[in-house]
């Protein structure tokens, strides 16, 4: 018992440990006040939605209520595995304990998952609106049976998680999967921000009727959520018979699951672990991605900058995170207004946004620059303590920045050229632009978005070395974020004040090329002769300048450069 | 001598994954109070062997008993009586390496405040300071994690010991200050396993050492034992056996380049 105490004070002080490590308290606490308020809400808007809807609405609302929490608490222990070492019981076995007191720790740990705490307010209230369907006054009894039959839920997803822990084990604290958890958890931000989107600003409440009157419960039957919703639609109508038809095949899945989760957990007690990583396949990948040919068209030296940072730009998961977290915010949503330009008005009425047509090329470029300004004015930020390396050799600075230059552009000028590809399909096929519209458009912008990433890097040239900004952590990357966030508030508006500037010189680069575009229009077409060379000579000149002004920046604070990306984050 | 006088018996020790034996046959006996050098090349199949007589692995086939305990038939017998420093160190990087020692000792059945007491005592030992015991141990240097995980391992007082490149990333003199406490252990009665790349350290401390390569034990004995077997003069060194014995010749490619 006394190990089953520890194991759970263990348990607690690491959960906690996720937010009151040095300078996290106050994030802890600020998490604290956030969320509680935020389930209550959720549970209080949960039990007022429900109570609006019909008896036959409200069951399929259950079904699916069910199904997303029960998911939700099944994966989000799985993506937050690297947090909480705890779901790591490996590292238990060094102790006399056994496999049964660790498998009973980790799962009574469980119960207080942050996602569990979190949903179950809503769970609760949105169960005991099914009482109403009998008892429109009260019925104490059927609210106290109702949620006696909650905590089956609980249980078959908590021995689901143990089972999904122990198992994958193995791929859950490789390096390979951090680097993918971390992606993910980005993914889920953003699709949860576009959800969200989506759902206020596109679907009315009689979609939602709609959706639900469809019937699509029926596809849930095999998930043990079903089983257990169907057990409490079925209580107050058909009595305990009519639950136990859910609550039976539930049970024996949460046995079996038990049995197999101590089955494993027996296993990897002795390093019997579940699909044991292989390194001999990790090291036959990494040595494919090592014989990719490599370009002579560069320098030796900086062809070797170059291929390294390509490697490092495809390997970080930060750089995906980032990303993708920028391109949720600023770019899908203008691609999902040039997707559905027709919206839809509370009054029924359909109007046309196609005036927003010429502001979507321009608009995505600019989204794109934005998103990836955060890698070009930081260019040193991926290097983390490897920095040792690149600066111990006597390599021209000049050189190096040239080699991080080609890279940044060529990589991210042909995402940018892709992504405006695209977009011309979209304009062609979908809004019906004219070839010569469309062509001229991907023609010009995917110029534009060159010339802009030109100067961008350009400026990246002198930030990086003036506001270094760590992205990296190795051995540490859950913790690296935050880090990254606490860089100090003089810091946070110098940063700012650079992206205004960096603007503001990118605005001529703008001017030329947008110029002669509708709906301005001020010059004609020919303007461009003028105005490609211009911007072009625009950007070299930036360029070459900023190569001599960062060598000369980095050859005063090389070492101060070097003690900052290689100290360990507070 | 009866099976009572050895701290570490194996017997045909057998470990495979798929078609490839990481230990093979492995027989070994080791005394009680010995200072005990298990040798070899990288994947020789050392630490796999360590695993298996802590009770972290399983073997495919052989019997193995650590202070009479049959380690596969009672594993938490074993593991209350020995203390590991495994070569790559696993635990909880978001405890400071002071609640570390605490939580191990507890663990191990100390009462708080006996925990505390040693945890206090250990941490001198390894020379952590003030500052850096009460750090998270994901903020710790490897040789400042060696040293808490090797306190850890000290901490209930155990009777024998595996050390898994124990001395990797400590500095000489608190290396120097943890030799000795681990020769005073032996001389106390405790047995000490010991696996180390570090040839002078493990000619210096050991009284007996095994060489193992690809997973088969190749010598075992003091020094002088195994030179004198395999036909070598009287007094040659740990490390010509070594590389005898385990070595081989390795092909270094030309390297005339590093003129």
């Amino acid at each position: 018992m006394s190990q089953l105490r520890l194991l759970l004070a263990l348990r607690f002080k690491l959960a906690f440990r996720l937010h009151s490590a040095r300078g996290r308290i106050l994030s802890g606490i600020l998490l604290l006040v956030t969320l509680v308020p935020m389930s209550i809400l959720l549970a209080w808007g949960m039990s007022k939605w429900f109570q609006g809807m019909s008896p036959n609405l409200r069951n399929e609302a259950l079904h699916f209520l069910y199904f997303a929490v029960f998911v939700v608490w099944v994966t989000s222990p799985l993506l937050g595995f690297r947090a909480n070492e705890f779901f790591d019981s490996t590292k238990l076995f060094v102790f006399p304990v056994s496999h049964r007191t660790v498998f009973l720790a980790t799962l009574l740990g469980s119960f207080t998952n942050g996602t569990l705490l979190f949903f179950l307010p809503s769970m609760v209230t949105a169960t005991l609106t099914i009482r109403e369907d009998l008892h429109p006054a009260g019925g104490g009894t059927v609210a106290c049976r109702l949620l006696i039959l909650l905590p089956a839920l609980v249980l078959v997803a908590q021995t689901a998680i143990q089972c999904l822990t122990l198992g994958l084990l193995n791929l859950l604290r490789s390096r390979r999967f951090r680097d993918v958890t971390v992606i993910l958890a980005a993914v889920f931000a953003a699709l949860a921000y576009l959800g969200f989107r989506l759902f206020v600003e596109r679907l009315g409440a009689s979609q939602i009727v709609h959706f639900l009157s469809a019937d699509l419960s029926r596809f849930l039957v095999v998930s043990p959520s079903y089983w257990i919703s169907r057990a409490m639609i079925a209580l107050p109508t058909e009595g305990v018979m009519g639950a136990l038809s859910g609550l039976v095949p539930a049970a024996a899945l949460t046995v079996a699951l038990v049995v197999l989760g101590a089955w494993l957990q027996k296993k990897a007690y002795f390093g019997e672990i579940p699909f044991a990583q292989s390194p001999k396949r990790e090291a036959a990948r990494a040595k494919r991605e090592s014989e990719q040919p490599s370009s002579h068209v560069l320098p030796d030296d900086v062809g070797a900058v170059c291929a390294k940072e390509l490697r490092l730009l495809r390997r970080e998961p930060a750089v995906k995170t980032q990303l993708i977290s920028q391109a949720s915010y600023l770019v899908i949503p203008i691609v999902l207004s040039i997707i559905s330009p027709h919206r839809r008005h509370d009054d029924g009425d359909v109007s046309n946004s196609g005036a927003v047509v010429p502001f979507i090329f321009p608009g995505l470029l600019a989204a794109l620059s934005l998103a990836e300004s955060f890698l070009f004015l930081n260019l040193f930020g991926l290097e983390g303590p490897g920095i040792n390396l690149l600066f111990s050799t006597p390599m021209p600075r000049r050189r190096i920045f040239f080699g991080k230059d080609v890279a940044y552009v060529g990589l991210f000028g042909a995402v940018n050229t892709l992504v405006l590809m695209v977009l011309s399909v979209v304009m062609k096929f979908v809004l019906g632009a004219s070839w010569i519209e469309t062509l001229s458009d991907f023609f010009v912008f995917s110029f534009l978005g060159l010339t802009l990433l030109v100067v961008l890097v350009s400026l990246g040239n002198v930030f990086s070395v003036l506001l270094p900004m760590r992205v990296v952590a190795r051995g540490r990357r859950a913790l690296s974020q935050q880090s990254v966030e606490r860089e100090g508030c003089a810091k946070g508006v110098l940063r700012a004040l650079s992206l205004v500037a960096v603007m503001i010189y990118l605005f001529p680069v703008v001017f030329l090329l947008i110029l002669p575009r509708p709906p301005i229009s001020l010059v004609g077409p020919w303007f461009y002769a003028v105005s490609v060379p211009v911007a072009i000579a625009y950007a070299a000149i930036t360029w070459i300048i900023s190569l001599r002004i960062g060598e000369s920046l980095l050859a005063k604070r090389e070492s101060r450069l070097l003690a900052f990306y290689t100290a360990s984050p507070q | 001598m009866l099976d009572d006088d050895y701290a570490v018996i194996t017997e045909g020790l057998t470990k495979t994954y798929g078609d490839k034996a990481a230990v093979s046959h492995l027989d070994l006996r080791v005394k009680k109070g010995e200072f005990f050098g298990f040798l070899g090349p990288n994947g020789a199949g050392k630490s796999t062997t360590i695993k298996m007589l802590c009770g972290l692995l399983l073997p495919t086939s052989g019997r193995m008993t650590v202070l009479g305990h049959d380690v596969v038939a009672d594993p938490l017998a074993v593991k209350a009586m020995i203390g590991i420093l495994p070569e790559d160190i696993n635990t909880y990087e978001r405890l400071t390496g002071w609640e570390l020692l605490t939580f191990t000792g507890r663990m191990y059945g100390l009462s708080r405040a006996e925990a505390e007491q040693r945890t206090e005592q250990l941490l001198r030992l390894v020379e952590l300071n003030e500052e850096d015991r009460h750090k998270l141990v994901v903020d710790y240097s490897l040789g400042m994690k060696k040293k808490t995980t090797l306190a850890c391992a000290l901490i209930h007082n155990p009777k024998v010991l595996f050390l898994d490149e124990p001395f990797n990333g400590i500095d000489a003199i608190t290396g120097s200050a943890l030799r000795e406490a681990l020769r005073r252990a032996t001389e106390r009665g405790v047995t000490i396993f010991f696996s180390s790349h570090v040839l002078e350290v493990v000619e210096k401390l050991c009284t007996r050492i095994a060489i193992i390569h690809k997973g088969t034990l190749q010598a075992e004995g003091t020094v002088a034992e195994i030179a004198a077997a395999r036909g070598f003069a009287p007094g040659t060194g740990l490390e010509q056996l070594f590389v005898e014995i385990a070595g081989g010749q390795v092909d270094r490619g030309d390297l005339s380049w590093m003129s």
